[in-house]
């Protein structure tokens, strides 16, 4: 017997770019998930994702498709399962290799993930930089991510106490 | 002050004057382009979160908070505005500062509740004055908040601040543990744990007296509410054998043998102890050092049908009699429980190698997943490990790994 065919959902970007992509892949994302099931009858007209780019969205449905099939997290669960998988920086191999991209695609992955509402992606990305700031120092923190030191004298002379108080523990 | 409702939250916009201000003194200074700041707060508060929780030592995070504030001013504002990442501390009394870092966790954590450990090192006398009354006012900081408490872990020989504790202000605590330095006397804690003891507790699961010292536990606790109980040392058995019965929720038990000629169940008069099922209890050590006729008198008069971890502290030094193992092989055979873990730790004699080739052999082990060794095998343990059908995690530090057994992970 053959399968079912899968449902096509088209999306359209905030830079117009337009993606033709199976029902199942876009439902990894929450927000596209209750948008479709508050949809009815069936709709020809993409559905508009104002926040995010084409090339942003080019790399979230890479990271659907590879997960498509994959249970996810129900709400009475989210919540227990929230710290312990804050408690571990570990992320899988292919989750690794896909998130390794430059600084500025990977927050932007990072925000479209949080719009989209697709909460393994936000957790890898949320990891990935997590991972970077492990064991640096604040001014290392600052150069990695070109960070403008802002701080007024007052706060400066504040923190210049703080850091008597950590070296002296 | 004007509010304005945003898609994520309500925010407060300055007066005009105020923004005026901050543009003239910020025209100077170069402007913050950083991708990372384009993340609203709450992701940001997110990574800090996972950065915290994912270094090991729990109560050694505030460093890396503090270390966080220090790279601009918004990470600053969101690191000293997230309640829970100054919740967890360590408290010491080791450098003159530690006063200001603890008031520093006190005041960012509000009104969220405290977990944290107090490692006060063995004040010997009038040479360590000074620590002496940095632990103290450290001590009585940490009593003005008591009402936050939640999970307490005390390793000091100052413990006169906790009489400032007054009754009812415990509500939210739910762990609380104790012990004294190593070398320090025990300490003076029974008022307090009388206190803790005595209020109407709707939130209390585990105790620990640990290395405390405490000659016996409180006479009242909310015993059938407690969920994991560590008698440590303070344990006289004829005071265990009696509580015992009246803890209906516990899932773990820790016991350990001292020497107490006077309260030993052994000698005169004899207590009786009644036979006691417990069904709830999951996970059993026990820390054989001394006394262990007592602790066999109580294993005697127990089953523990549904036991599935069993810890061993063998630490039998010379001049003790051996670790009941025949009681608590007896124990648990008669139980019929299937363990998932055995630990056999601190040994201190050959011969206990026999007997946990022993116990390997038994129908209690045969369900085993885990087992941990801290001392040389022999080849009857080897062979007992071979035999388990279900074993995947196996520590055995000097063992040659050729004769592990080859379908368990060491």
């Amino acid at each position: 017997m053959a399968a079912p065919a899968t449902q096509q959902i088209k999306i359209r970007c905030n830079d117009e770019k337009e993606f033709t992509v199976d029902r199942d892949v876009l439902e990894r994302s929450v927000l596209i998930k209750n948008m479709l099931e508050d949809v009815t009858e069936q709709q020809d007209a993409p559905i508009p994702l104002p926040n995010v780019s084409g090339p942003v969205m080019a790399k979230v449905l890479e990271y659907c498709t590879h997960h498509r099939g994959e249970p996810l997290p129900s709400a009475d669960t989210e919540q227990s399962q929230d710290e312990t998988r804050k408690r571990t920086t570990d992320i899988s191999e292919w989750d690794q290799k896909f998130i390794t991209v430059d600084q500025e695609m990977l927050f932007e992955i990072i925000l479209a993930a949080n719009y989209l509402d697709i909460k393994s992606l936000l957790d890898v990305g949320c990891k990935t930089v997590a991972n970077m700031i492990k064991g640096k120092t604040p001014e290392e923190i600052r150069k990695l991510f070109n960070i403008v030191n802002d701080f007024t004298p007052e706060e400066e002379a504040q923190i210049k106490k703080e850091n008597e108080w950590a070296e002296d523990r | 002050m004007f509010t304005k409702f945003t898609s994520r939250s309500w925010i407060t916009l300055s007066p005009i004057s105020i923004i005026r201000r901050r543009r003239r003194s910020s025209r100077n200074k170069p402007v913050d382009t950083s991708a990372v700041n384009t993340l609203p707060t709450e992701l940001l508060q997110d990574i800090f979160q996972v950065v915290f929780l994912s270094h090991e030592d729990v109560y050694g995070r505030i460093p890396i908070v503090l270390s966080l504030g220090q790279v601009c001013r918004r990470w600053r504002e969101i690191a000293h505005g997230y309640p829970s990442l100054w919740r967890t501390f360590d408290v010491t009394a080791k450098s003159c500062y530690s006063r200001n870092i603890l008031r520093l966790c006190l005041e960012n954590s509000a009104p969220c509740l405290l977990d944290f450990r107090v490692t006060i090192q063995h004040i010997k006398g009038f040479s360590d004055i000074r620590i002496f009354y940095r632990a103290t006012g450290l001590m009585c900081e940490l009593v003005k908040h008591c009402s936050r408490w939640q999970h307490t872990n005390f390793i000091t020989n100052i413990a006169y601040p906790l009489c400032d504790v007054q009754p009812g202000s415990l509500k939210e605590l739910v762990s609380v543990s104790f012990s004294k330095p190593k070398g320090s006397m025990g300490l003076d804690i029974q008022d307090f744990w009388e206190n803790v003891c005595h209020e109407a507790h709707t939130q209390l699961r585990s105790v620990s007296w640990g290395r405390s010292g405490m000659v016996s536990p409180p006479t009242h606790a909310p015993w059938h509410q407690l969920v994991q109980i560590d008698f440590g040392l303070v344990a006289r058995f004829r005071d265990v054998a009696l509580i015992l019965p009246l803890c209906q929720s516990m899932e773990s038990l820790t016991i350990c043998g001292i020497w107490d000629e006077n309260f030993s169940l052994d000698r005169s008069p004899p207590l009786r102890i009644k036979p006691l099922t417990c069904n709830t209890l999951k996970e059993l050590s026990i820390r054989g050092s001394a006394g262990i006729f007592d602790i066999s008198s109580l294993l005697n008069s127990l089953i523990v049908p549904n036991v599935q971890v069993v810890k061993v502290y063998f630490n039998s030094e010379s001049f003790y009699p051996k670790f009941p193992s025949d009681s608590l092989f007896i124990l648990l055979s008669r139980s019929r429980c299937s363990l998932r873990r055995l630990e056999c730790r601190e040994f201190r004699k050959t011969g206990d190698q026999e007997l946990v080739a022993r116990y390997l052999r038994a129908p209690f082990c045969q369900t085993l997943t885990g087992f941990h060794i801290d001392c040389d095998t022999t080849p009857d343990i080897l062979d007992g490990l071979k035999n388990l059908p279900y074993l995947r995690d196996v520590h055995l530090p000097t063992t040659n790994p050729a004769s592990y057994p080859s379908h368990a992970q060491c």
